[in-house]
């Protein structure tokens, strides 16, 4: 597609389109995309909790790209291409313990949990674990760039982006109170996924606005209103809205989830929801916060993944868990009420004569920054900064 | 073949069958080590080194003497 086609994106949201319909129908624009804007920034892909203990591993093929996350023996997060340098066997077949080191399944090549190749049996010929021409020190597993933030596994695919916190500090600073809290998991009542016949851009579009809040959410009219939710907008990181009037859920005998340390009084009744770019989506209360990775499928099939966390490690204790249950009941069913609109979305752009659309100058704005974002990544960086 | 490693690989192969790592790591050093005992370096060589990998992979306490033996016979 020429760049031609994306100024009217770049325009003030008062004149602009949205990205033309190839964004969410084409097989050479979802490529494009592909390189552009989930391979040159930093991508979710899975998250801690996925691999809680040393040893754990766990594969995902992101976008057609074989990867694997493990967890190594001092505990921290490795990402890597998860092909065998020897004859391209993918390394690790299924989420589980790998133990001690990753064995290639074909010739049980032998990786450290570190990326290491730390055996490579019988290829001087049976019994001689060595060879002329097998240098171990440079056939270790290439490793992906990776970053775990809200226990979110992130990943630079082209290794070009800048570092993540250059990245997502932005973010950090608008949530430092919120920052290096440990987020707490209760496991499969705390978990669930959607698969969405919808391109992965329409879900961040539909979470970056409000605008649509009382018509798709009625359930939220009663107490939080359109009136009660305001725009986040950072140019170039992320967008999203937020609330002033969350409201934590009381049971019936009157308990209410423990709050994160030390917040300030703006979080006593605001919440925020920010798309952040790419995929990842993020909510935030006083008292629970969730992430939610989009996994793109193809142009018009995504995964979205949801995970939901709280402050307090007692929380996941099963004396909390009818409160975590219904917390849970509550965001899917929010979530899911939203499936049935980016799926008309994706089906609307099957009209040859849809143009983008034009945003609410108001309402919409989030929206549009998200495009413009997509837009910019996918012009080069002189003409998108104009 | 004696008796003692056609037992041995008997066993090898129903630890295969069950996908028993620790098992199969065990078997295989057992295997290696009566080759080792009868000299036949080869035979001791090819055993160790699926017992070591074996062992890499299930952190076998084992492990050590394995690489150890697999390195005094100059096939690591």
């Amino acid at each position: 597609m020429s760049n031609s086609d994306l100024t009217s994106v770049l325009q003030p949201v008062m004149t602009a389109n949205g990205l033309p319909n190839a964004h969410y129908v084409s097989d050479d624009v979802f490529a494009e995309e592909r390189d552009k804007v989930l391979f040159a920034n930093w991508c979710g892909i899975g998250f801690g909790k996925d691999i809680p203990e040393s040893g754990d591993a766990m594969p995902i093929e992101f976008l057609g790209m074989p990867l694997v996350m493990v967890r190594d023996k001092e505990g921290a997060v490795k990402v890597f291409q998860n092909t065998c340098r020897h004859r391209g066997m993918t390394l690790v077949q299924e989420k589980g313990k790998v133990g001690g080191v990753l064995r290639c399944p074909y010739h049980s090549w032998c990786y450290s949990l570190k990326g290491d190749l730390v055996a490579t049996p019988h290829v001087g010929g049976p019994g001689m674990n060595k060879s002329e021409g097998i240098d171990r020190e440079n056939l270790g597993l290439i490793e992906i760039r990776s970053h775990v933030w809200r226990d979110v596994i992130f990943v630079n695919i082209d290794s070009q982006a800048p570092a993540f916190e250059a990245y997502a500090g932005e973010a950090m600073k608008r949530w430092g109170e919120f920052e290096g809290q440990p987020l707490h998991h209760s496991g499969e009542d705390s978990s669930f996924s959607f698969d969405v016949n919808c391109n992965w851009k329409l879900a961040v579009e539909n979470y970056c606005e409000s605008y649509h809040l009382p018509w798709i959410h009625p359930g939220l009219n009663s107490y939080s209103r359109l009136e009660d939710h305001y725009h986040i907008e950072t140019p170039g990181h992320f967008s999203g809205q937020g609330t002033v009037v969350y409201s934590p859920m009381i049971s019936e005998d009157g308990n209410r989830f423990p709050d994160f340390d030390g917040l300030s009084e703006k979080w006593d009744s605001g919440a925020e929801y920010i798309a952040f770019y790419p995929n990842v989506l993020l909510g935030v209360h006083r008292d629970h916060a969730f992430a939610l990775v989009l996994l793109p499928q193809s142009k018009e099939r995504t995964i979205e993944r949801v995970e939901i966390y709280y402050a307090d490690q007692d929380v996941v204790s099963d004396n909390w868990q009818d409160m975590r249950t219904s917390n849970t009941a509550m965001w899917k069913e929010v979530l899911e009420e939203d499936v049935f609109v980016v799926e008309g979305m994706q089906k609307g752009r099957q009209g040859i004569y849809f143009d983008g659309g034009r945003f609410s100058p108001v309402m919409d704005s989030p929206t549009h920054v998200f495009h413009h974002w997509v837009a910019s990544c996918m012009m080069d960086k002189v003409q998108a900064a104009e | 073949m004696t008796d003692e490693i056609s037992n041995l690989n008997q066993e090898i192969l129903a630890a295969h069958s069950q996908k028993d790592k620790a098992l199969l790591s065990k078997l295989y050093g057992q295997a290696a080590g009566v080759w080792d005992e009868r000299g036949d370096q080869d035979q001791a060589a090819f055993y160790f080194t699926h017992a070591w990998i074996l062992a890499l992979e299930t952190d076998d306490p084992d492990l050590e003497h394995y690489m150890q033996r697999l390195a005094e016979l100059n096939r690591v």
